[in-house]
């Protein structure tokens, strides 16, 4: 039942700037699958946002340019080759996103049902009376008390936590087949993020839209994704089913990650840290990008890109570690 | 018992809300009880830290304990003497003995001052007039946070979030102060970054018998620095103890509530038992009557309505409500 909703192959997304022309992404596969929640994890820089923005066409040009060996299949046809017109139909219609941060992205002078209102009058050309009805029921689908009061309320009225509910009903109303949250709890308090992560595993599971969660913090996806890609430099160096990220990692950048989480549940003496800081990419390394803060690198990893290796259980990792080629000469 | 640096007594820092706003001159006329009635101890060489969500008043008293903010009502003792009755001498010993660290390592520096003048400002102003001198411990403090002294001439935005939080701390260590406020100090770092910065702040304390307010959002940071943890809701502590403890057998439904939000990163639990919180934080403005945290509480009762809990200590334990999980 789970089918390919949007293909990504081989996405390279690089900005021209005055030290020359550096990638944000760079070389990004994924496959997201509908009823399946994919997190994307990474520090910032990383460029999670960047992967998401490449999907909607959303990076900003003329600087940004997604390279032509880039490939964003959706329903047959290449995202990457569509015409700013072609695209505009598609976005928040058959792939949706939702903000980190909600008061930036809700418009503050028109009221919420406007502006729930607005793509189902676009996309749906639905009459304003339908387009009510339609958007009172999304509200409720998102528990949103007193739906009638808050339709007719403005953003700046609402707290993060409704706006937040405010934004992904927007996303709910033209079915999109793809949902892409950027850090959707962020900005937003524990109590109220747990509210809002049910709500989308709950919309996920009605729905069986696939979703596209980017994130940077490790608990909420081992909370509520089903795979995972963690980014790190541009690249994709590891991409599992959960379960397996958090109990197998394989890439030193993840392990490591891992063990640098202060937890809630354990008294821990002294943290792990990964020394230094994410490489900035305009002179990438030629090796491997995360070479210079591996505890483990040998030669070859600040030489050679590192071989991507499927393991087992379609665990794929991008390091010299688990390649044997890598041993010979020692 | 370790000795107490900082105390505070029935502290209390109320706002009034203006009665009219540029479109309405009946606008709710109000009072925001930001911190209401707290009493604490800040032993020197430990870490006290306030948790709570956003608006529930733990800057305001981070900010109103070293006197940034005047205070309603009640007193602050340093070292046993009163903070808010100093004169201008000791008002500026005591500027040196505290320092801060903010959250936005990004905001908090002047973007036009080099590294070194940043970091040697409080020394500037506090005396230290002989240029030699001064970049002498500026280039010590540069060392002790882990700073290449050839960043001594660059300026802040030549340098990433975390190593601009390690100016912040430089700065903040220039005095040789005796009490750090940590506000959400870690909060805009990644994880790998908050990981080198914890370990930093707990080596300094080591280091200097550092004693910390540590101010933040996050449960699982708080577990790992603390020596006492407090708990506020609504400009009221709710519940203090170890961490060990409180986040083992929290007692009051509100940090239960507020430990089971937090997400941990082990899949395999994934589907355990989980207590959601429903509905948001009630306005400070008109908050509820008796127990602040009757309306989002299942235990709640009419007692609960009709009296504020008091805040009672068992052995090391602090707490306030009517129904403890005890």
């Amino acid at each position: 039942m789970n089918e390919t909703v949007v293909e990504i192959q081989n996405l390279k997304t690089y900005f021209e700037t005055d030290k020359g022309f550096n990638p944000a992404v760079d070389g990004v596969s994924m496959t997201l699958e509908s009823g399946r929640i994919m997190g994307l994890v990474g520090e910032s820089g990383s460029g999670k946002s960047m992967t998401a923005m490449s999907i909607l066409g959303l990076i900003p040009k003329p600087f940004g340019q997604i390279l032509p060996e880039s490939k964003i299949l959706f329903e047959g046809e290449d995202l990457t080759k569509l015409s700013e017109k072609e695209l505009s139909k598609i976005r928040g219609n058959k792939i949706a996103m939702i903000f980190q941060e909600p008061m930036t992205s809700l418009n503050p002078v028109y009221t919420v049902g406007k502006q729930l209102m607005e793509p189902l009058r676009l996309h749906k050309n639905l009459s304003k009376r339908e387009a009510k009805v339609l958007a009172l029921k999304y509200l409720e689908q998102v528990r949103i008390p007193d739906v009638e009061k808050r339709f007719a309320s403005y953003p700046h009225q609402l707290s993060g936590g409704l706006r937040q509910r405010v934004m992904i009903a927007m996303a709910l109303t033209c079915e999109p087949k793809l949902i892409i949250a950027d850090e959707p709890t962020t900005a937003l308090d524990v109590t109220i993020q747990a509210q809002i992560l049910k709500l989308l595993k709950d919309i996920q599971v009605r729905l069986n839209t696939a979703i596209l969660f980017i994130t940077h913090d490790l608990g909420v996806v081992a909370e509520l994704c089903d795979d995972v890609c963690v980014m790190y430099a541009g690249e994709i160096v590891e991409k599992c089913d959960a379960r397996n990220l958090f109990e197998a990692p394989l890439h030193p950048y993840t392990i490591g990650l891992l063990k640098s989480l202060p937890k809630i549940n354990e008294d821990v003496e002294a943290l792990y840290s990964i020394e230094g800081m994410v490489p900035n990419l305009v002179n990438t390394p030629v090796g491997c990008r995360f070479a210079p803060r591996c505890d483990n690198a040998k030669a070859i990893c600040f030489n050679k890109l590192p071989p991507r290796i499927r393991m087992a259980t379609q665990h794929e990792v991008l390091c010299w570690q688990y390649d044997e080629r890598a041993w010979l000469d020692e | 018992m370790s000795e107490i640096l900082l105390s505070a007594k029935h502290l209390k820092k109320y706002y009034q809300i203006s009665s009219s706003t540029l479109f309405s001159s009946h606008a709710n006329r109000g009072i925001v009880k930001a911190v209401d009635d707290i009493t604490l101890d800040i032993p020197r060489g430990k870490t006290l830290s306030l948790v709570g969500e956003s608006g529930c008043g733990k800057s305001t008293l981070g900010r109103t304990l070293i006197n940034l903010i005047d205070p309603t009502e009640g007193e602050v003792l340093f070292n046993g003497k009163n903070i808010y009755a100093f004169n201008a001498q000791e008002e500026k010993a005591f500027r040196k003995a505290v320092s801060i660290i903010f959250q936005d390592p990004y905001a908090s520096l002047n973007p036009r001052m080099k590294v070194r003048d940043l970091i040697g400002e409080p020394l500037l102003t506090h005396g230290m007039k002989a240029k030699k001198e001064r970049y002498e411990r500026v280039n010590e403090l540069m060392k002790i946070t882990g700073l290449k002294a050839e960043y001594a001439n660059r300026y802040p935005h030549q340098f990433s979030g975390g190593q601009r939080q390690r100016i912040g701390i430089a700065r903040a260590l220039a005095l040789n102060p005796s009490l750090i406020v940590c506000d959400e100090a870690v909060s805009a770092l990644d994880v790998s970054i908050q990981a080198q910065i914890l370990n930093l702040l707990k080596q300094l304390q080591r280091d200097f018998n550092l004693t910390y307010l540590f101010i933040s959002h996050d449960l699982s940071v708080v577990r790992y620095v603390s020596d006492e943890v407090y708990v506020m809701y609504l400009g009221q502590i709710v519940e203090a103890g170890t961490p060990k403890a409180l986040f083992e057998k929290p007692i009051h439904p509100y940090t239960q509530f507020l430990i089971n939000a937090v997400p941990i990163a082990d899949p395999s639990i994934r589907d355990r038992e989980k207590m959601i919180l429903e509905g948001d934080l009630p306005s400070a403005i008109n908050p509820p009557s008796g127990c602040r945290f009757r309306t989002r509480c299942p235990y709640a009762t009419e007692i609960c309505a009709n009296s504020c809990p008091k805040l009672i200590t068992q052995g090391e334990r602090k707490f306030a409500c009517h129904h403890p999980l005890m």
